[in-house]
């Protein structure tokens, strides 16, 4: 009988989920966040990383000088406050892996929302380090998960999001709302 | 508005300058839209969600503004003063997603 794996993600009760990681999917995870809180808070002093464009991208689309001129206000005014929220975010992953068990992560919805913010930054930034920037590239690095382990890590976080996306979409509420 | 730096009764010559409230009331009334681009590197189930989640879409309308993305390069995906605009450009920005506003029209 094939070996069936239970779902990487399942609800417990209205506020909290199952995030279930194998030990060196934690180990690896915690490395690379570890290392992306890193990149963000070098931002904040200045020395940002290439990598981060995604993260941190102008607000105005630059089409004349005062565009410009509020986009540079508005980096002002927003930009540690965003640095704020993905560290914060991160933080609050690495946190929850500690109360481990047996790979099994108790999640609030709180918790998973960091963790879905956390994992598309850093799918984006992997996407950056490995030089995605258009429809091919994207297929290329689907299909090639095992050329090196960035792109092991790009399809394997993409693998995950969605199924954190599926347990999120499910305390949307139902239909009816602006459309 | 125009206002005299000097009592009327004093000098007739009227000085206008630019009246600060009104201004800021025309910049607050101006309308301004966010536009989500797009970025091969977001799956589309969290484009739909976080469009779902920040302003309240259906799934259907999130839906189809994640197409005109995904298939037009570009999506308008709310609108209102520019303060608005910009507290909406920050959440998708916080979500990942690249987004950007300007003036309507």
């Amino acid at each position: 009988m094939a070996f069936r794996r239970k779902p990487p993600v399942e609800r417990l009760d209205n506020d909290s989920w199952i995030v279930r990681l194998q030990a060196d999917e934690q180990e690896v995870l915690s490395h690379i966040m570890n290392q992306l809180d890193e990149l963000v808070e070098n931002a904040q002093t200045g020395s940002e990383s290439a990598l981060l464009d995604r993260l941190f991208p102008p607000a105005f689309t630059h089409h004349d000088a005062q565009h410009e001129q509020l986009d540079e206000e508005y980096q002002r005014l927003m930009r540690d406050e965003l640095i704020t929220a993905r560290r914060t975010a991160i933080s609050e992953v690495l946190s929850t892996f500690d109360s481990a068990e047996d790979g099994d992560i108790k999640m609030s919805h709180g918790q998973l929302t960091a963790f879905l913010q956390t994992l598309n930054a850093l799918r984006v930034t992997l996407a950056s380090a490995l030089g995605i920037v258009d429809d091919d590239s994207a297929a290329d690095a689907d299909d090639q998960s095992d050329a090196s382990p960035e792109q092991h890590l790009y399809v394997w976080s993409g693998w995950m999001l969605e199924w954190v996306v599926g347990a999120l979409a499910e305390t949307l509420p139902r239909e009816g709302g602006t459309s | 508005m125009t206002y005299s730096l000097f009592p009327i009764s004093a000098s007739t010559d009227i000085i206008t300058a630019p009246d600060t409230d009104v201004t800021e009331r025309v910049e607050h009334e101006r309308e301004w839209i966010v536009i989500v681009w797009n970025d091969p590197v977001n799956l589309m189930s969290y484009v739909t969600y976080v469009l779902q989640k920040l302003f309240g879409y259906s799934t259907e309308k999130a839906t189809e503004l994640m197409l005109a993305v995904h298939h037009e390069g570009r999506a308008n995906v709310a609108g209102g003063n520019r303060e608005q605009c910009e507290m909406h450009v920050f959440r998708l920005h916080e979500h990942g997603l690249w987004a950007t506003l300007e003036e309507a029209g």
